[in-house]
């Protein structure tokens, strides 16, 4: 009976990945900290956050190269503590590739192949598929240092995908890239995935790498995860002052609720008038700041205005110019308005008022 | 070829030398100091014997003939094969290879662990791996005699430990001088095997760990191929110095285990030496150890060509 009722739960949960308060710690650091993560069947998933939140460190947990120093991780409800990388029906894209130099192009994506027992010939006929798949397969035959670093990423690729496993952990593996090939092998990235239908779990501390690529992102800091969800909630809808200034650009100011109640409050930003601004129900009673978008910041006249100040400087992007205010108590805010306005725009030095966009302001944790 | 260019990748052409020239220094030292005595050897051993030592610039074969045949007493009888100096050769060969064999077995984790270390420890380590070096080989094969043998610190504290009721009578058997061998020459075989192991790439064990190998199949399909030209190169510093070694057979092994390198330093040896016949000798040892080196050679440029 028992047995029977875990193993609907198991087989009902669609979770591929499931990490269970992970907490690593390196002699007295602690890399991570009580970490919980359900990732799903098929999904894009990316661990987004700056250097050395501990990123590489969960994955190198789910590939099997460290020991957890408590906690769990599950894939499809079976615990893999214990079990060293290579009874895990997981792999892993390395940041440097760690292509294996004596061996030729096809030789080292039929390797895992072979290590699993797949014969020869069958074991070459996949390897040389997967080479196809990643357009490679014209380079077989070649030794990976004759290879450029893009070449050298798909062959890492196709050597981690030729096994078919449940998950695919790629550790920022387009940083080695330049910045136009990196555009062309994220959408190339996308599409394999939806193609193979295998978990992806995808590393990277570049924002808009995290927003266009996943189904889900979670971001991290301090080895802790900030805030899980899809790229618009996380956009949209930070969690806390970390996730909104992380994301994205914005102007996280001191505000004074005056009055708030499920998702909608009323602040007030440095003697302003009051705005709403919207939060989430499950807010923390500290949470004392607003996250506006510059684009969410219109300008204004003295009596419609929620914030004022002295504009600093004008900064030029192109299709927008930015402008840098300074308000009364020093702290320093951003706005953006089109470039064909420019002729409107108010002098540096002279003052200025703003308008909160309705609906477009956030009250976060801190 | 449109790959020539993407060949040179990591030897860019600025760095390399300009010219053969580099290497004038090192050819001249080596030609006047290494081949031509090689070469005065060779001659020598085709000379008569001048009785007190030395040779007369005769030609001759006898030096050879006395190596490989018997004749009887007076030299008159029909040429038997002479097995007492095959023999010699053989059992050298066969010490050289076991100490090799354990240099290997013993050298290989240890240079391994070395290069897993991290930088500081690392260097430590290296550096006390040569610190016998700092005391002559002789001084150290004699202090070795004296450690083992039987009043020696070693047998008088097995005894104290009851491990043994008498002594372990190692002085004078092939037992020391193999110890002596492996001794010596140990360190030759940890520093290459350590070069290479150094560059191995640690992310290349976890690629292929994540890739379903066992601990024993990384070993053997990634780690082991990488510092294999660290393996072959230390047991060519082992076992050719060991073949020719004469302090550890002559110091530790008495006049039972006899090896090449005493045979042919007692030939050059007072009255009762033969120059000739430790050239020949010395020449039939050389000509093997080149056969054996040049197979080797060939093996691995073959194993390159295949790979
Ligand atoms: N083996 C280790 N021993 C000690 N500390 C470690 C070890 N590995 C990682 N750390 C520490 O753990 C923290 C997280 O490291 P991790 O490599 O996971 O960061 P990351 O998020 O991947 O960063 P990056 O974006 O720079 O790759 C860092 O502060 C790092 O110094
Ligand atoms: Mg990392």
């Amino acid at each position: 009976m028992n047995d029977q009722a875990n193993a609907q739960i198991a087989s009902s949960s669609t979770a591929a990945i499931q990490v269970l308060s992970a907490q690593k710690r390196f002699g007295q650091f602690t890399a991570l900290d009580k970490v919980s993560l359900e990732i799903g069947a098929g999904e894009f998933f990316t661990l987004l956050g700056p250097s050395g939140c501990g990123k590489t460190t969960l994955l190198r947990l789910i590939a099997g190269f460290e020991d957890l120093t408590s906690g769990d991780i599950l894939l499809y409800g079976a615990t893999q503590a214990g079990l060293p990388p290579n009874r895990r029906e997981i792999n892993t894209v390395f940041q440097q590739y760690a292509l294996f130099p004596l061996m030729s192009v096809v030789q080292n994506v039929e390797f895992g192949l072979l290590r699993k027992g797949i014969a020869k010939v069958e074991a070459r006929r996949r390897a040389l598929a997967a080479l196809e798949m990643v357009h490679m397969g014209s380079f077989v035959d070649r030794s990976p240092v004759q290879l450029s670093g893009g070449q050298q990423q798909r062959v890492a690729l196709a050597r981690a995908l030729a096994p078919e496993p449940k998950v695919l952990l790629l550790d920022e593996p387009l940083s080695a890239l330049d910045l136009k090939l990196r555009q062309k092998v994220r959408l190339e990235l996308t599409t394999l995935q939806r193609n193979t239908g295998i978990t992806f779990i995808f590393v990277t501390h570049d924002q808009e790498e995290a927003l266009t690529m996943s189904d889900r992102i979670a971001v991290m800091s301090h080895g802790r995860v900030q805030q899980v969800g899809t790229p618009e909630e996380i956009y949209e809808h930070p969690r806390n002052r970390f996730v909104a200034d992380f994301i994205g650009e914005t102007n996280l100011l001191a505000a004074e609720q005056l009055e708030g109640q499920g998702t909608q409050a009323t602040v007030r930003v440095m003697g302003g008038r009051p705005f709403r601004v919207e939060r989430s129900a499950d807010l923390g009673v500290g949470a004392s700041h607003v996250s506006i978008r510059p684009e969410n910041l219109i300008l204004t006249d003295a009596e419609e205005a929620n914030i004022s100040g002295t504009v600093s400087q004008h900064v030029y992007l192109g299709t927008d110019v930015q402008i840098a205010i300074s308000a009364a108590d020093g702290t320093e805010i951003m706005t953006r308005v089109q470039s064909g306005s420019a002729s409107t725009l108010p002098a540096p030095g002279s003052t200025c008022h703003l308008k909160v966009r309705e609906g477009r302001a956030r009250l976060v944790d801190d | 070829m449109a790959g020539d260019m993407q060949s040179a990748r990591g030897t860019s052409r600025l760095y390399q030398g300009k010219g053969p020239w580099l290497l004038l220094p090192a050819w001249a030292v080596i030609g006047i100091f290494l081949l031509l005595p090689v070469c005065l050897i060779v001659v020598y051993s085709f000379l008569t014997k001048e009785f007190h030592g030395g040779v007369i610039p005769e030609p001759s074969l006898a030096a050879y003939d006395q190596f490989f045949f018997d004749r009887g007493i007076f030299g008159d009888d029909p040429p038997r094969i002479e097995w007492n100096y095959i023999e010699i050769y053989l059992l050298s060969f066969l010490q050289a290879g076991l100490a090799t064999l354990f240099c290997l077995v013993i050298g290989l984790p240890s240079a391994w662990y070395i290069a897993t270390r991290p930088i500081r420890l690392r260097q430590m380590l290296i550096l006390v791996i040569t610190v016998p070096y700092w005391v002559n080989l002789l001084i150290r094969t004699i202090s070795l005699k004296f450690l083992i043998r039987d009043e020696g610190p070693m047998n008088a504290f097995l005894q104290w430990t009851g491990l043994l009721d008498h002594p372990l009578h190692l002085v004078n058997t092939s037992y020391a001088v193999q110890l002596g061998l492996f001794y010596s020459y140990l360190p030759f075989m940890v520093l290459p095997i350590f070069a290479s192991a150094e560059r191995f790439d640690i992310a290349l064990s976890e690629a292929s760990a994540d890739l379903y190998s066992t601990k024993w199949q990384t070993f053997r399909l990634i780690t082991l191929p990488t510092i294999w030209p660290g393996v072959v190169a230390g047991s060519i510093l082992v076992f050719v110095p060991s073949l020719g070694a004469f302090l550890a057979p002559n110091l530790l092994g008495g006049a039972k285990t006899y090896m090449i390198g005493s045979l042919i330093d007692e030939q050059f040896k007072g009255a009762a030496g033969n120059w000739p016949f430790g050239a020949a000798a010395a020449t039939i040892l050389m000509s093997v150890v080149l056969v054996v080196l040049i197979l080797n050679a060939r093996s691995q440029i073959k194993l390159k060509g295949a790979g």
